[in-house]
This record gives structure tokens, sequence and C-alpha cells, in this order.
């Protein structure tokens, strides 16, 4: 009988997590420690946000995690948790999917850095417990299995 | 001005769905680790029957041997030779003397009383096959919990450490004493205190003895049909209104 405890369950859901950060914005790990090395390397923050970096990284993220958990996976969940993970990933896609061609379409003069940036912030971070809640989800009915 | 506002509504909405959603996640762990809770008391039982570890001193051990011994031998010398010249087939034929001595050898130690949910009870059933015999019982505490065990015997077993198994775990686990309740391959086994008690035990482990006990009485009830002896056949319906029953007349106990 198999037997996991739950703090290796959230540990691994967590492991998942920090190795997908890692490996899905490698190019900006790249930046930062080449930049302590050659401090020429100028590092925009206003510039990432701008190009929407961080958007494509969450929404990606949130696709290939919602489309596994739907084609592949038949976890039991209740009826108002199934909603609510239905309701996400169609909120932040078509948020993101509005955002982006406003942010090409209006001059970069216009834009509020400020108010994009915490947008993004948000995105990231909520596509970020997302992904750990999916995961525990997941693990935790293979655990039972 | 509305569309900022709009804005931060939507990030609110969002940031506050995906902490729903990870407690979501945090409480389907939290809900596994009770599972598991149950799941490891029985593995851990399995494993003490396992390892055969008796907790018998020597003088109550040589009497249960000692009456075992009586009741095999009075089974081998009289019962086999006529059971084998009903049975062509030596192999259904071994299967079912197999279950019959123990069913024989715990009736005669008045171990054995019929399925009655009105009282509280361990419950036995095996399921043999052609290498082992297959045990799963429960034992119901006071406030009529049931825990389910099962161990298994390899052939030739000792029929003395399995009732010694059984005896041990029924004085570990039922402090105010009960009967034990065996049910035999012609009879179907299994009732519970209530439905919430199938949980106690893995339905991968249900399922199998099910599917054992199924596979058994089918064969059985074969060997008796080609010998002349007309038997019904069990169906899975039989089996499922047969549970039905008993538990029915469980819950009618215990709310009365």
């Amino acid at each position: 009988m198999q037997s996991v405890s739950k703090s290796l369950l959230i540990g691994k859901s967590l492991l998942w997590l920090i190795l997908t950060i890692s490996v899905g914005l490698v190019q900006i790990w790249m930046v930062l420690l080449l930049k302590l090395f050659d401090k020429s390397i100028v590092f925009s923050e206003d510039k990432l946000i701008l190009d929407g970096t961080l958007m494509f990284f969450s929404s990606a993220l949130i696709a290939s995690i919602t489309i596994d958990f739907k084609m592949e996976h038949k976890e039991k969940v209740s009826k108002t948790a199934n909603e609510l993970l239905n309701i996400f990933p169609f909120l932040v896609l078509g948020f993101t999917a509005m955002i982006y061609p406003l942010l090409l379409a209006t001059d970069q003069q216009h834009i509020s850095v400020i108010n994009l940036k915490r947008g993004e912030i948000v995105i990231l971070l909520a596509s970020i417990f997302y992904a750990f809640g999916i995961k525990c989800i997941q693990f935790s009915s293979k655990g039972k299995k | 001005m509305i569309s900022t506002i709009l804005f931060n509504l939507v990030l609110v909405s969002i940031t506050g769905l995906s902490l729903v959603i990870a407690i979501v996640g945090i409480k389907s762990v939290l809900r596994m680790k009770n599972n598991l809770k149950e799941s490891e008391k029985i593995a851990q039982a399995n494993l003490a029957v396992s390892e055969n570890h008796l907790n018998y001193s020597k003088s109550e051990f040589g009497e249960i041997k000692d009456g075992v011994q009586k009741i095999q031998n009075n089974f081998e010398s009289q019962v086999i030779p006529r059971l084998d010249s009903i049975f062509q087939n030596t192999q259904i034929s071994r299967m079912i003397l197999q279950s019959e001595t123990i069913v024989s050898m715990l009736t005669q130690l008045g171990l054995k009383s019929q399925g009655n949910p009105e009282n509280n009870s361990v419950i036995l059933s095996m399921v043999s096959d052609t290498e082992a015999v297959n045990f799963i019982f429960g034992i119901s505490n006071e406030d009529r919990e049931l825990t389910v065990f099962s161990f298994s015997i390899q052939f030739p077993f000792d029929s003395a450490k399995v009732l010694a198994e059984i005896l041990r775990l029924k004085s570990n686990y039922t402090p105010g004493g009960i009967e034990i309740d065996v049910i035999g391959p012609d009879e179907y086994f299994i009732y519970k205190d209530s439905i919430q008690s199938y949980d106690i035990v893995s339905p991968q482990l249900l399922q199998y003895t099910i599917s054992k006990h199924l596979d058994f009485h089918a064969k059985m009830i074969e060997v008796l049909n080609a010998n002349g002896i007309e038997k019904k056949q069990l169906t899975f319906e039989d089996f499922s209104s047969s549970v039905k029953h008993h538990l029915e007349a469980a819950k009618d106990h215990v709310s009365s």
C-alpha cells in the first residue's frame, strides 16, 4: 500500500513549481547572472514589463497545466472547486489576451508602466498559486491510488 | 478612471480565485492524509500478521493446537475420503477441503456463529485458490466501528497458526469480548455496521476478495454440477443483494 505524507506531497508540488519557474524564466535568470559578471549590461525592468514576457510565461503555465489536468487526469474535486478551475484559466487568458494587443497598439509614452507591472506581477503570482493548487490535487490523487 | 477600477477589479478577482484554488489543492492533500492514516493502520496490522508474532503463552497456544490437531485428524480420516469420492477434480476438491477444514475447525472450537448483525462481530471470509488461502476479516468495537484485516496463508498452511493469529487480533482489538462469524465458501460474506465502514478496507482489497470469492464459487458450482449435484450459480447480483440485506439488517439494529 502506497503511503505518502502530507509534507512530501506539498514539497513535491513546490519542487515542481520551482523547477518550472527556473526553466520557464531561464532567459531572465541568464541576464541577471551575466549582469553579476558584467556591470555594463543594463537590465531594464520596464522593458521586461512592456515586452509582456511575464504574461507569456503565465499564459503558457496556465494553459499547459489546465489542458493536462482536463485531458490526462480524472481527479475528483467538488462541484464548486471544479467551477473555479474552469473559470480561472479563461479569466486570466482572456485578460492577457486583451492587454497584450492594447500594449502593442498604444504608444509607450501613454502606458502606465506601474499599473502594467502590478498587473503582470499579480498574474504571475496568481498563475503560481493556481499551478500549485492543481499540482496538489493531482499528486494527492496519485497518492491515493 | 473607470478602466483603472475595472483593471484592479479583475486583478483582485484573479488573485482571489488563485488563492482559493491553492487552498482547494492543499485541502485535497489534507483529506488524503486522513485516508492514509486509516490505510497505514491496516497496513501495520497486516504487517503484524504477516510477521507471525504470536502473543500467546505456551499453554494457551498448546491448547489451541491440540484442539485443532484433533479436529484435523477427524476431518482427514472421515470427511476427506467421502469428498474425494464425490469430486474427480482434485484441485477443486483441495480448495473446498481447505476452506471446509477451517470452517469445521472453528465451529468445533466454538468460534463459529451464524452471520448475525445483532452482535459485535468479527467477520471472516476465506478465499482459496490452488496456492493459498486468503483471509479477510473485520473486528468491530463497542461503537460498532469496523477495522478490517487481511492476510494470506500459503499451502500447506499451519491451521493452528491461523487460528492463533485470529485470536490474537481478537484479543488485542476487542477487550469486551466478541463472537466470530465465519463465512464458508457456500455462504455469502460481508456485512458491515454501516456503509461508512467500507472506507476502512482498501477498495482494491475488497474488489480482489470479491472477485476471488466469485471465481472460487463459480469453479465449485461447476464441479458440483458436473457431479450431478444441482447448485445455483452465484452471480454478482446475488452477492450484492446479500450484502445489501446484511447492511440493512445491521442498520435496523443500530437504529433500534
